[in-house]
């Protein structure tokens, strides 16, 4: 508790000193000079301007993030040529320099002024170009970022077979672009600010004003305002910074790294947090409904995606209990079994030298080591990984009697299920806990099982994700029962008209009119 | 602080120390298919070796042996057979003697090196001599009826001769007899020979009427077949019931899913299959006398006449006329079957007195002192109707 008190307590005020810019060139030069002294990546572009050559001016940008075909085109070759192109009266501009360079000058459409010599240090930071020059108590900053950067590709670890096929990059700027596609909204808000004391990592709150709820956003801007970190690496930083039970192994904030997604969430009321450097998104407040979806389930007919979603709960039960359901079966229950498949069991366990939870361990110790050793490995070495150790090792296993062919199938099917949940975060999960629940079953056979699932089920349901319960819309005494027509099934698009009531918002309707009934029938749905 | 310490170890010990502890891997457990149970007999003792030498050890062991009663037989199978992998005999069977049923249980742990589990038991035999002695079966049922692991889905049948042949033989298809006879017992065409009688009606219906039927089984070296039934009154086993008489009280009880029976109408054999469409007891007093009535309806079809007789099975005529056949030969037969249970027997298997407790209690309060009197010299009134529903297709 401690630990939190203090990351969450009031940040130490230690304002930096506030350098005002001087209206001597050679003074500000010098001051940003000695700021960056030990940054051999800045550039300091000094010329003259005039034709008498005696105005001093001077561009500060860091090589490799600031555009230099723009500063070329638009910012030197405009003071520097066309300038002295001009005739003009120095004498009458003397005082008004920056009017006529910003108004007359400079052919670059983002540009602004600063007065204080940290801040234009942060923006030569960030990528942007400077411009001092004589006699003007300001400074230019010319929006000039531009760096190499990954262009927009499948989104790798969310994939579908429909829908839209491009995902986030490690770019904010774009992928705020992606969102802002998606919605042309006056209303959807992009607030960003920095965080990360050296890092100044750009951090975007995105919502929509009128559908967002009011309360998650501010507990979600108020945790954002109390980190106080060197720097964020990853938008897992932030996660971990501002979820709400650290001890719980479940994800209580949802990523994702495709722009749809996180429309869609946005049209829902939830919050999203963008960071810059990081292709994943994060989405608050996570619950279980959106943890176990797929952006496919919206796109495909209803009759299939609520067939697919019960699947996925299916799968949720059989990677989190499969193996200790087999444990406790073969070790305490054997009555439960059919006789034949009990007869079965037992004879294919025959001189299998350890007892079943020692052999579930050692399998699914394999199975974790199979997918760890898999994603290290080079794309082109995983899948002979695969083979190598799916096969050949189970196959071997059984061969020489260490395991029995009954464990490799459980196993098999422990591994498929925990990959067919859509969200990794929340599938690693239930990857630990199948632990616990298998050494509860070698303890105490089923009655542990249930005891373990019980200590689960009450931490789900005490669980809460920026004050909304994580077991929304099935645990949650705001739930209506329009929101299970988003749930472990998916009703016509046409009879969800309400976005989910449990994330209790303004702006509630979300389909105002149905689509066009054939004719002759009835146009009940309409008045709704 | 220390409340909640005491809380916390409170639940904890309810936690750990509630439920069952006996963990035994599924390949240690020997799954007790079949058990067989004999009267002991003096010169079957010491069939087993081990036995032998054990009681030529001493007085005492011989002073013991001189107090066994029971004889029994578990066989459990072969399960690395089952799976595919392993070698030997597909069953194992034990046999031994002792005071009583888990005397010899226990005894067994002894010979056997895995952990003899119950709740598999598919198939329990008694043998004939065994059956007749009141003490024995008693003991027997008390025995079955408080052990929690074994079903009330269990075949328990009666065999003339001794139980523990039924257990040795193995038929052809399934090696393991109290598989085959469970496969046997759950077919869904079986005849209604097969009594429709297992473990949980025979302890129910002794408890509330003190009679019962249990199927019979019959084996030789590598054939077992179940057909007619034992009846057992008063805790023993008075006499048998043959296949027909077995059919006839099945129709009795509406317990049949469908009986064959054959007429001969104008000079032809004409096989016919009957489902119950009904079947009505019912029990009441006239004139100071206790009258049973029977509502017997089946309805089927014609299963076999005579090839080339043009149109001769589609005539209404003559399926009228097999209809008051079937109908009087078949009232003829459960007729001469109630009269054999009400006289010779003198057991209420169609458990008229439980009708009566349940629907007439005023009645049965005048009679339930001395039922067991009044049943045997009840009146009986059957009617039985027949319907031919289907004649089969014919060109």
């Amino acid at each position: 508790m401690d630990f939190f008190k203090e990351l969450f307590s009031k940040k130490k005020n230690n304002p930096r000193e506030k350098i005002p810019v001087k209206k001597d060139y050679h003074e500000n030069l010098d001051r940003i000079k000695e700021i960056l002294a030990g940054t051999d990546d800045v550039v300091y572009r000094e010329f003259k301007v005039g034709k008498q050559q005696k105005m001093h001016f001077a561009t500060i940008f860091i090589d490799g993030l600031a555009d230099k075909d723009l500063l070329n085109e638009s910012v030197l070759k405009s003071l520097m040529l066309l300038s002295r192109m001009a005739e003009l009266d120095l004498h009458s501009l003397r005082e008004k320099v920056y009017e006529v360079i910003r108004d007359a000058a400079l052919s670059v459409s983002d540009m602004r002024e600063v007065e204080e010599i940290n801040e234009a240090v942060d923006n030569i930071l960030s990528g942007e170009t400077l411009l001092i020059f004589d006699n003007w108590e300001k400074i230019v900053v010319i929006a000039t970022k531009k760096w190499p950067s990954r262009g927009v590709t499948e989104p790798s670890t969310e994939t579908v077979i429909r829908g839209a096929q491009e995902g986030f990059t490690e770019t904010m700027r774009m992928n705020t672009a992606l969102i802002r596609r998606r919605i042309r909204d006056p209303k959807l808000c992009i607030k960003q600010m920095q965080i990360g004391r050296r890092s100044k990592t750009d951090v975007a709150v995105i919502y929509i004003e009128e559908i967002v709820n009011k309360a998650v956003l501010k507990m979600v801007k108020e945790r954002l305002d109390y980190i106080d970190i060197d720097n964020i690496m990853e938008s897992g930083y932030i996660e971990q910074l501002i979820e709400d039970e650290w001890r719980s192994p479940f994800p209580q904030i949802q990523h994702s790294q495709r722009p749809d997604v996180v429309a869609a969430a946005l049209y829902e009321g939830r919050v999203v947090i963008l960071v810059d450097n990081t292709p994943f998104a994060l989405i608050a407040p996570a619950t279980i409904t959106a943890l176990l979806q797929s952006p496919e389930d919206y796109y495909e007919r209803f009759f299939i995606a609520s067939a697919i979603r019960l699947l996925r709960y299916f799968s949720l039960g059989t990677a989190l209990l499969l193996p200790a359901i087999y444990i406790a079966i073969t070790s305490y229950h054997p009555g439960m079994l059919p006789t034949s498949l009990a007869l079965y069991v037992a004879g294919s366990r025959n001189n299998v030298p350890f007892p079943a939870f020692i052999e579930a361990f050692i399998m699914e110790g394999a199975i974790e080591l199979l997918r760890e050793a898999g994603i290290r490995l080079p794309a082109p070495i995983g899948a002979t990984i695969g083979i190598v150790g799916g096969l050949v090792l189970g196959q071997a296993a059984v061969e020489a009697g260490i395991v029995s062919p009954l464990m490799v199938i459980v196993v098999a099917l422990t591994a498929m299920a925990a990959y067919s949940t859509p969200s990794y975060s929340f599938a690693i999960a239930f990857r630990l806990l199948r632990f616990m629940l298998m050494a509860a079953a070698a303890f105490l056979g089923l009655y542990g099982v249930m005891l373990a699932l019980l200590m689960i089920l009450t931490h789900l349901c005490n669980l809460k994700s920026f004050g909304v319960p994580y077991l929304s819309p099935y645990a949650a005494s705001s739930t209506t029962f329009n929101d299970f027509k988003d749930s472990f099934i998916k009703v016509s698009l046409r009879f969800m008209q309400k976005r989910p009531q449990y994330l209790h918002r303004e702006d509630s309707t979300r389909l105002k009119k149905n689509p066009i009934e054939p004719a002759g029938e009835e146009d009940e749905d309409e008045q709704k | 602080m220390a409340k909640g310490k005491m809380g916390i170890l409170i639940l904890g010990v309810i936690c750990f120390l509630s439920g069952c502890w006996d963990k035994v891997e599924i390949d240690k457990q020997a799954f007790v298919l079949g058990i067989a149970i004999d009267k002991f007999e003096k010169e079957e003792k010491a069939q087993q070796k081990a036995d032998l030498e054990m009681e030529s050890n001493g007085a005492r062991e011989t002073e013991e042996s001189a107090r066994n009663r029971y004889s029994v037989t578990f066989t459990y199978p072969n399960t690395g057979l089952i799976a595919g992998k392993g070698e030997g005999d597909p069953n194992f069977i034990f046999t031994s003697v002792g005071e009583n049923l888990n005397d010899v249980r226990k005894l067994l742990t002894s010979r056997i090196d895995s952990n003899l589990y119950f709740g598999h038991t598919k198939l329990i035999v008694i043998g004939e001599e065994a059956a007749k002695d009141t003490v024995m079966l008693r003991e027997i049922f008390d025995a079955i009826e408080r052990s929690p692991s074994l079903g009330r889905k269990i075949d328990l049948m009666i065999t003339r001769g001794k139980a523990k042949e039924v257990l040795s033989c193995s038929p052809p298809p399934t090696p393991a007899v109290a598989l085959f006879i469970r496969d046997l017992m759950m077919q869904q065409s079986r005849t209604a020979r097969i009594p429709d009688a297992d473990l949980g009606y025979i302890l129910r219906s002794m408890h509330e009427s003190n009679t019962a039927i249990a199927p019979r089984i019959i084996c030789s070296e590598d054939d077992v077949k179940v057909a007619g039934c034992a009846v057992l009154k008063d805790f023993k086993m008075l006499g048998w019931l043959g296949e027909l008489e077995t059919r006839n009280l099945m129709i009795l009880m509406n317990k049949t899913r469908s009986i064959q029976i054959a007429v001969k109408v104008d000079g032809v054999e004409t096989g016919c299959e009957l489902r119950q469409s009904l079947g009505k007891m019912k029990v009441f007093e006239r004139d100071g006398e206790i009258v049973i009535s029977f509502a017997i309806e089946m309805e089927g079809e014609v299963e076999q006449h005579m090839f080339e007789i043009r149109q001769g099975a589609y005539i209404d005529k003559f399926i009228k006329n097999v209809e008051t056949q079937l109908a009087q030969e078949l009232k003829a037969q459960i007729e001469s079957t109630f009269i054999k249970i009400q006289k010779e027997y003198g057991a209420d298997l169609v458990q008229a007195g439980e009708y009566l407790r349940k629907f007439q209690p005023d009645i049965w309060e005048k009679v339930k002192d001395n039922w067991d009197e009044i049943f045997p010299n009840a009146e009986v009134e059957i009617t039985v109707k027949a319907a031919i529903r289907r004649v089969g297709t014919v060109r």
